[in-house]
């Protein structure tokens, strides 16, 4: 049912950046804060996104696709590690 | 001694009838296979099934609301951890029950794909989750001892960094398995962040599964057995969740 009245009701959320719909949901304006119901998507950063042409009068807030990791390994494995000898 | 590559261990809490008809399926898809069974579940399976398993008796495990009562796997890995070791497993592919390989050369698969990547982990679904709408973060954040835990035994610069990523069908190197099962003390999170997060602060190198491999992985869309052969045309290398898989003779159906 829930998703039915997202469908129907909701908008699309668009990654700001690569334009990919990431989901749709229900958008509110609620005591001060935004709120997203329904969205079922991958998790979401949120941005105030720079705009051309400039204007003092508008701001917009995007959203963004939440990042796949990329960190290196900084463990070295145990195979690769010097064998301690008791005798040393 | 035969040396083992790679060592399934099977979550699973179901009957020993199910359990027999699952590994009757992935010894026939690939005979070249080492299984170990973690039985989390109410069944006594020591007897009625050929294959070496343990038993975790963790009420972490044993959670409705998943979410909300932050399951863990902790104790899944911490049983699993002593025959691991002792098996001598380059790899460890951990597998919950509703999935089914369609691949007879999944294992070499994933070995391809972690080698190729450099990584020390593959799971699915995998996001950095620090700062996002991701809804178990959001919820841990209220509690102060969950960013002070990994503050307190990250080995990396940055110690902010949470990972998530899907419970079921993650590949590790045994080292990092172990290593993450050696975690005693750890506070209550959520397995789905723990398991990524937990790798990456102790210094491994988490990564996802090739992408076209997360569809036939979604734990919203439920698949059933009669979509299996589509799946396996389509490239997929396992489905996940098929609930109905080993609840009864169909499975021979299937493979015949």
């Amino acid at each position: 049912m829930k998703k039915v009245i997202v469908g129907v009701f909701g908008r699309n959320v668009v990654d700001f950046e690569t334009g990919e719909i990431l989901g749709r949901a229900l958008v509110f304006f609620w005591r001060g804060r935004l709120l997203l119901l329904g969205y079922q998507g991958p998790p979401l950063q949120v941005e105030f996104v720079a705009e051309v042409p400039f204007e003092y009068s508008r701001r917009v807030v995007g959203f963004r696709k939440a990042i796949v990791p990329d960190f290196p390994r900084t463990r070295i494995p145990a195979s690769d590690m010097p064998a301690l000898h008791d005798n040393d | 001694m035969i040396m083992i590559k790679v060592l399934t261990v099977f979550l699973t809490h179901q009957a020993p009838d199910s359990v027999r008809a699952m590994l009757n399926y992935w010894r026939d898809l690939d005979a070249n296979q080492s299984f170990l069974i973690v039985n989390g579940g109410p069944h006594d399976l020591t007897d009625s099934i050929d294959c070496a398993t343990v038993v975790v008796n963790d009420p972490a495990l044993r959670t409705l609301d998943h979410g909300r009562e932050k399951q863990s796997y902790q104790g899944v890995f911490q049983a699993a951890a002593p025959y691991v070791a002792a098996s001598g497993a380059d790899f460890v592919s951990f597998v919950e029950y509703d999935e089914v390989p369609l691949q007879p050369d999944m294992n070499a698969r994933m070995i391809a794909a972690i080698e190729q990547e450099k990584a020390d982990v593959l799971g699915f679904r995998l996001y950095r989750v620090d700062g996002t709408s991701h809804h178990q973060y959001l919820d841990h954040c209220r509690d102060p001892e969950f960013s002070t835990y990994w503050r307190g035994m990250s080995s990396r610069e940055e110690k902010t960094a949470v990972l998530s990523m899907l419970g079921c069908g993650s590949f590790w190197r045994s080292e990092a398995f172990l290593t993450v099962a050696g975690l005693v003390s750890s506070p209550r999170i959520y397995l789905e962040m723990f398991m990524p997060t937990a790798a990456h602060h102790l210094g491994y190198r988490v990564r996802p599964f090739p992408v076209d491999q997360e569809s036939s992985m979604e734990p919203e869309v439920v698949k059933m057995m009669s979509e299996l052969q589509a799946w396996k045309a389509r490239g997929a290398w396992r489905v996940h969740p098929v609930k109905e898989m080993w609840l009864g003779a169909q499975t021979q159906d299937f493979q015949s």
